[in-house]
């Protein structure tokens, strides 16, 4: 036996399949993905473009929702006259969640944001920072919209029914005017059965699928072709809508009334009939006043 | 282990076997470790992604609208869907093997923890356990990162690498052995035959056929032991005693030989007594056959005319007839 080894050990092949095995464990090594990169950001919700004043290091921030829009509003701004006189960048910055909002209002960060009355008066930012409502979309009736049936008003109605509201607990006509009326009803919020969707689109295709039997939302002309004003119950008169706001901590005339008319602009190209109703707020100082297309 | 040797020694004889054997042997050896290190690699990358994806998940996870319990928050499960889609879509760009299948406050089933759970939670522990998912341990809350791996190897060309390895080795042991038969000398080359011993009488020589040594013996001796092996394979099992005299017969084949070296023309003296001095003789026939068949036991045992053993070189029962020749084993050349 010792002499088998001995001469396996000596043989010439025992080197070519040590070598052999080494290169073959190389190889595999090879095989697979070899250079895994981190992964970037994913997510960037803001975009920034330069002014033709470009020593100047003054930035205007816009602070809205939706990036399709957001990105238009910011191409528009950049053209501006004024804006381009009195600064060097614009950005716009579009990942709307309640906490930036506060952020972003509570510490002035934006000079141009939309933003929702009641959040604007719990801040206190008009008086803080200096906001002025600039332009505001005009008020609305919440709805519950059924697909089939008007819904009723009652405790007892509410019982075998699934609700569909808005995940976001700052929504008035989709969350906080709803879970309201539950609660002046005396319906206890965590026993009922409730869907949460993130936008009022989305919480429109869940009543038409079935996923859900009623929605809370507010009325757009453009309902008419999918529900029945008929199966509509209103529960809040008059939800003002949302308005935007313009830090002005001095008397620049020349930036409010130039905000009025950008903002205009941006208005006439929006798709939606609610967002194409913007109104101006009264200002004496400006040219066009209260041109609200509607 | 003679069994093992056995066969070694079969397998060395026959190049085919021999190469055939290596083939399939080192086949089976480099695709194990060609395979091994592939595996190994593979799970490394998998272990890299998963890394990497944790880590953008875990910086991203302010902005990602996960359920909050702990501030009553349910989430917003289509934006995390549309998230995850993005990591995935990252991922394919990438060529990645690692999907992230959701994100979660809470594993698909956690039944498992509870000390008495019945077979359909147990089977759902089972799915749970076979789960691929990453913890993150967030402020209040766990959060889970569950993963789809494709955990096929990726074998592409290079997995041709192995049996090139192989084919290698296959060539060079057949081509080695094949030049190892072409430097053999001649008379190695020939087919195998039972001869041992090649017996010249022309050049009064002894020749192994297996090593091919040479060595000379003296007329005497000579003729004594070509007489002693023919006799011998005439008769075989016969019994012959160095104190008894040599039967007639043994004496007429030695006088043939020694006539015959005289035809030859090694000698010209009258024939010797071949009953006197046996012991030298055989003596002499002996250190002559150590000579040729050096280590080659198996020869010795056949044509070395045994030796007494314990009972006197002298004894009366000595035979110093070859037992086991055979007319096959010696050739007599220039009868």
């Amino acid at each position: 036996m010792h002499l088998f080894l001995a001469k396996l050990h000596s043989s010439w092949y025992v080197s070519f399949i040590a070598i052999a095995c080494l290169l073959l464990w190389l190889i595999g090594q090879v095989g697979p993905n070899q250079h895994i990169i981190s992964l970037p950001t994913l997510i960037n919700p803001s975009m920034d473009c330069t002014t033709k004043s470009i020593s100047n290091a003054r930035t205007f921030v816009i602070y809205s929702g939706g990036e399709s829009n957001s990105t238009l509003l910011n191409q528009i701004v950049c053209r501006d006259k004024v804006i381009n006189k009195q600064f060097g960048t614009v950005s716009s910055y579009w990942g709307v969640s309640d906490v930036n909002t506060i952020s972003m209002l509570g510490n002035g960060k934006a000079d141009l944001a939309l933003v929702k009355e009641n959040i604007m008066s719990a801040l206190k930012a008009e008086e803080t920072h200096g906001y002025k409502k600039v332009a505001y979309y005009p008020s609305y009736q919440s709805f519950l919209i059924s697909l089939n049936e008007k819904p009723k008003l009652t405790k007892e109605y509410f019982f075998d029914k699934k609700i569909g509201l808005v995940v976001y607990p700052t929504s008035r006509s989709g969350h906080i005017v709803p879970k309201q009326l539950f609660t002046r009803l005396g319906l206890t919020l965590s026993r009922m059965n409730i869907e949460y969707a993130s936008t009022h689109k989305e919480l429109r295709e869940m009543l038409i699928s079935g996923e859900v039997d009623i929605i809370a939302s507010f009325w757009q002309e453009e309902d008419a072709a999918l529900f029945s004003k008929n199966y509509t119950t209103s529960i809040a008169e008059s939800v003002s809508g949302t308005a935007w706001y313009l830090r002005l901590a001095t008397e620049n005339n020349d930036l409010l009334c130039s905000t009025r008319q950008f903002l205009l602009s941006f208005a006439k190209q929006q798709t939606s009939s609610y967002y194409k109703s913007l109104k101006l707020a009264h200002a004496p100082q400006c040219k066009i006043n209260n041109g609200g297309i509607n | 282990m003679s069994f093992l040797t056995t066969l070694f020694e079969k397998i060395r004889s026959s190049i085919w076997l021999k190469s055939i054997l290596s083939f399939v042997s080192s086949l089976i050896l480099f695709y194990f470790v060609y395979f091994l290190s592939l595996a190994n690699a593979h799970n490394k990358e998998l272990e890299t992604v998963k890394h990497e994806i944790v880590t953008r998940i875990a910086l991203d996870l302010p902005i990602i609208p996960i359920e909050k319990r702990w501030l009553n928050e349910v989430g917003d499960e289509e934006q995390i869907q549309a998230y995850i889609s993005l990591l995935n879509k990252f991922g394919e760009t990438q060529g990645w093997n690692t999907k992230v299948t959701s994100i979660t406050t809470t594993l698909p089933s956690t039944n498992y923890l509870r000390p008495h759970y019945s077979d359909r939670e147990k089977s759902s522990a089972a799915e749970t356990a076979k789960l691929e998912y990453e913890t993150l341990f967030s402020v209040e809350q766990n959060i889970y990162v569950l993963f789809d791996s494709n955990k096929k190897l990726p074998v592409g060309w290079l997995s041709v690498f192995p049996l090139l390895f192989s084919i290698c080795l296959f060539g060079f042991i057949l081509y080695r052995d094949k030049c190892k038969e072409q430097l053999k000398p001649m008379e190695l080359r020939r087919p195998q035959t039972p001869l041992l011993l090649t017996i010249d009488l022309r050049s009064k020589l002894l020749i192994s056929d297996k090593s091919g040594k040479e060595t000379p013996l003296s007329n005497k001796p000579l003729c004594f032991y070509c007489a002693l092996v023919e006799f011998c394979i005439a008769n075989p099992g016969v019994n012959l005693n160095l104190n008894k005299d040599l039967p007639e017969e043994f004496l007429l084949l030695s006088q043939k030989y020694f006539y015959r070296l005289i035809e030859l023309g090694h000698t010209i003296r009258k024939r010797p007594n071949f009953e006197s001095n046996l012991d030298k003789t055989l003596s002499e026939i002996r250190a002559a056959l150590e000579d040729v068949f050096e280590q080659d036991i198996a020869a010795k045992e056949r044509l070395v005319p045994p030796k007494a053993i314990g009972e006197g070189s002298r004894s009366k029962i000595h035979s110093f007839s070859l037992i086991n020749v055979n007319q096959e084993f010696v050739n007599i050349i220039g009868k």
